[in-house]
């Protein structure tokens, strides 16, 4: 029978990405230690759902109540934190644990959905952390990075799965989209120092967002 | 056809830019100000990469070309990159034959091909009766950053010969005044004794009995049953309810009808009977007026393997369509003497009275019924009694009928029925 889930690799790396974002603006040790139990927490729920698909359903739950339980572990680990870390760190490891659910997929009709959902929770908590201003801008840029990241081989690992499913050999193209847009991430960090670099943070903020908002325009209108 | 298209799919990443400019400004912070810069790059990324231009050479190689019925085929695709540019997203669904199952391995495959570069991949069919040949290769180009994508088809001749020989065909009486294998009741020169008659003038020396004429003096000519080719139009019921299979994934009656016209036609191919090809409805008619010769059977077997109306899809047509038309062109383009084998599932009425058209109307007609019918469900156990029925009812016409069983090689349900034939 076709394997019709998401692909593993893409999948796989997705996530990963996902919680590099996190790890990116989370810089405190009780946020990182947190979010290392979350790994996995989030490994045992993804590993569960799909061995559940393969018919393992027994192992499969097993492996996906011990995940909940270390997410849960997780998240009470931060209820000794600020207000602050625990607004960085529990968007992201709910958007996580939701792109971990549509990847695995817990529900096959809407995995994009999903994927959508759990990296935009993810990228409150890379915002969040920019508000709070407990994370370095080059910590803040590469979370945004590893943000789109995990969107980008999401969706890839699902829209790819459509047309060749998930008997066929397809790892070189997974790796090569994933590597072409953690480039494409590189060079947009870079960018954004060079923007912070020409002392821009110096002029009124308005016209720094005016001048982003134009951009953003024209991007848009590129697609039209 | 070559369909190119945007994706959209980084059209969101706008929302990201959005998002992270609008908490900058009202938090006043500017390096989230400065992270919807990501959000702009990745959205400017899909207008980088330029359209991905297609240009690949597809080669299938098979293990066995000639397999016998249920034996397992290797299919070895190569595909090269024969354009002057890379393909980053490269991915292709073989035209696997739609009658032939795949039991090992994927047709589907994903690769990345600089110019020059080739990949390969394998899987297995399980090869059926019939000719099985392969539809072109889709393909689905996208871009580094899956912003735009190219759909196109390529094409590579191949095609798996599974053709099981079923034994001498068994024609009716009917016949031309070609000499040939079928024995008639009509007396003349031949074989097998037919009669003694008094002698006429003109009669061959070499028939009068002499030892009778030694005995009593009296002149006498025997006669021999007379062998005569005959004339056969394989006609394939090809209507849209025709196309039924008896379960998900398995072949229809089609498939079924078109394998054992291969069949009757090799076998009809080695005698100097003349054959012909129809359908009955299907998108348009096809015809081949009956014949003889190697050129005859390679035009027969090409029409079998690429004639519209005698494709593995179903033709689409209304469900209450009327072919009493094409019954009547068939009827009007079989000659005189022709006689008719119709494949036919039998699935419904107006199979039975086409066949009893065409023996009324002097075409002696066979009509060779592969049994799709599923005794699984209530609906597939009334279906097996219809027709089941229909049969009795071909057969107490005069209709000569054979009922198969495909999962039973076609020779075996001939066999049989010319055992009932001859009681």
């Amino acid at each position: 029978m076709t394997d019709r889930n998401p692909l593993a690799v893409s999948s796989v790396a997705s996530v990963l990405a996902g919680l590099l974002a996190i790890w990116f603006v989370a810089t405190s040790s009780l946020q990182r230690n947190a979010l290392l139990v979350a790994a996995l927490g989030l490994a045992g729920v993804g590993i569960g759902i799909r061995l559940a698909r393969y018919d393992h359903r027994l192992v499969g739950a097993i492996l996906g109540a011990g995940g909940l339980g270390g997410l849960a572990v997780a998240f009470s680990r931060l209820g000794r934190g600020s207000l602050a870390q625990q607004l960085e760190f529990y968007p992201g490891v709910i958007g996580l644990l939701v792109l971990t659910a549509g990847l695995a997929p817990v529900y096959r009709k809407y995995e994009r959905p999903y994927v959508t959902v759990g990296t935009a929770l993810v990228f409150v908590s890379v915002v969040t952390a920019g508000v709070v201003q407990s994370a370095t801008i080059w910590n803040l840029l590469a979370g945004g990075v590893a943000t789109v990241v995990a969107w980008d081989l999401g969706e890839q690992a699902i829209n790819l799965r459509n047309h060749v499913g998930g008997d066929a050999r397809t790892w070189p193209v997974e790796l090569t989209h994933a590597s072409a847009a953690a480039a494409v991430g590189g060079g947009a960090m870079f960018l954004a120092i060079f923007v912070e670099n020409a002392n821009v943070t110096g002029v009124p903020l308005a016209g720094l967002g005016v001048m982003l908002g134009a951009a953003v325009v024209l991007t848009t209108a590129l697609y039209n | 056809m070559t369909t190119t298209r945007k994706t959209r799919r980084w059209r969101g990443v706008i929302a990201v830019a959005l998002f992270a400019g609008a908490a900058g400004l009202l938090f006043k912070r500017p390096s989230v100000l400065l992270l919807s810069v990501v959000g702009v790059a990745y959205a400017a990324y899909p207008q980088l990469p330029t359209e991905p231009t297609v240009s690949l050479d597809l080669e299938r190689r098979l293990s066995d070309e000639d397999p016998s019925d249920g034996d397992e085929v290797t299919v070895r695709v190569t595909v090269r990159n024969t354009g002057t540019g890379i393909l980053p997203d490269l991915r292709l669904v073989d035209g696997v034959p739609p009658m032939l199952s795949v039991t090992g391995g994927t047709p589907r495959h994903a690769a990345t091909l600089r110019p020059g570069e080739s990949t390969s991949f394998s899987y297995t069919v399980t090869a059926t009766q019939g000719t099985h040949r392969f539809e072109p290769a889709t393909v689905i180009a996208r871009d580094i950053a899956g912003a735009a994508e190219v759909e196109t088809e390529v094409a590579a001749e191949t095609t798996i010969e599974c053709v099981a020989e079923v034994p001498e065909v068994p024609l009716r009486d009917q016949t031309s005044q070609l000499v040939g294998r079928i024995v008639t009741d009509q007396g003349g020169s031949g074989v097998e004794f037919h009669r003694t008659r008094e002698y006429e003038r003109g009669d061959d020396m070499s028939r009068i009995d002499w030892r009778r004429f030694a005995r009593t003096g009296d002149l006498t000519t025997t006669e021999y049953r007379e062998e005569r080719a005959a004339s056969v139009v394989l006609c394939l019921d090809v209507r849209a309810s025709a196309y039924r299979s008896p379960g998900e994934g398995e072949p229809h009656a089609v498939a079924h009808s078109l394998a054992a016209a291969e069949q009757l036609l090799s076998s009809l191919a080695e005698t100097t009977d003349s054959v012909g090809l129809a359908s009955l409805g299907g998108s348009e008619a096809c015809w081949l007026p009956p014949g003889t010769g190697r050129d005859q059977v390679t035009r027969a077997r090409k029409l079998l393997a690429t004639h519209p109306s005698l494709s593995p899809y179903p033709p689409d047509e209304p469900a209450a369509a009327d072919h009493s038309s094409a019954l009547t062109d068939l009827r009007r383009r079989l000659g005189n003497e022709t006689q008719v084998v119709l494949f036919s599932p039998l699935l419904d009425a107006f199979a039975v009275e086409a066949a009893m058209q065409l023996e009324a109307t002097d075409h002696a007609t066979t009509v060779v019924s592969p049994d799709v019918t599923s005794p699984e469900t209530p609906g597939g156990r009334l279906a097996t009694t219809e027709r089941a029925n229909r049969i009795t009812t071909l057969r107490e016409s005069g209709i000569r009928t054979v009922d198969w069983d495909p999962s039973e090689p076609l020779g075996t349900a001939l066999i049989h029925a010319q055992e009932r034939w001859s009681r």
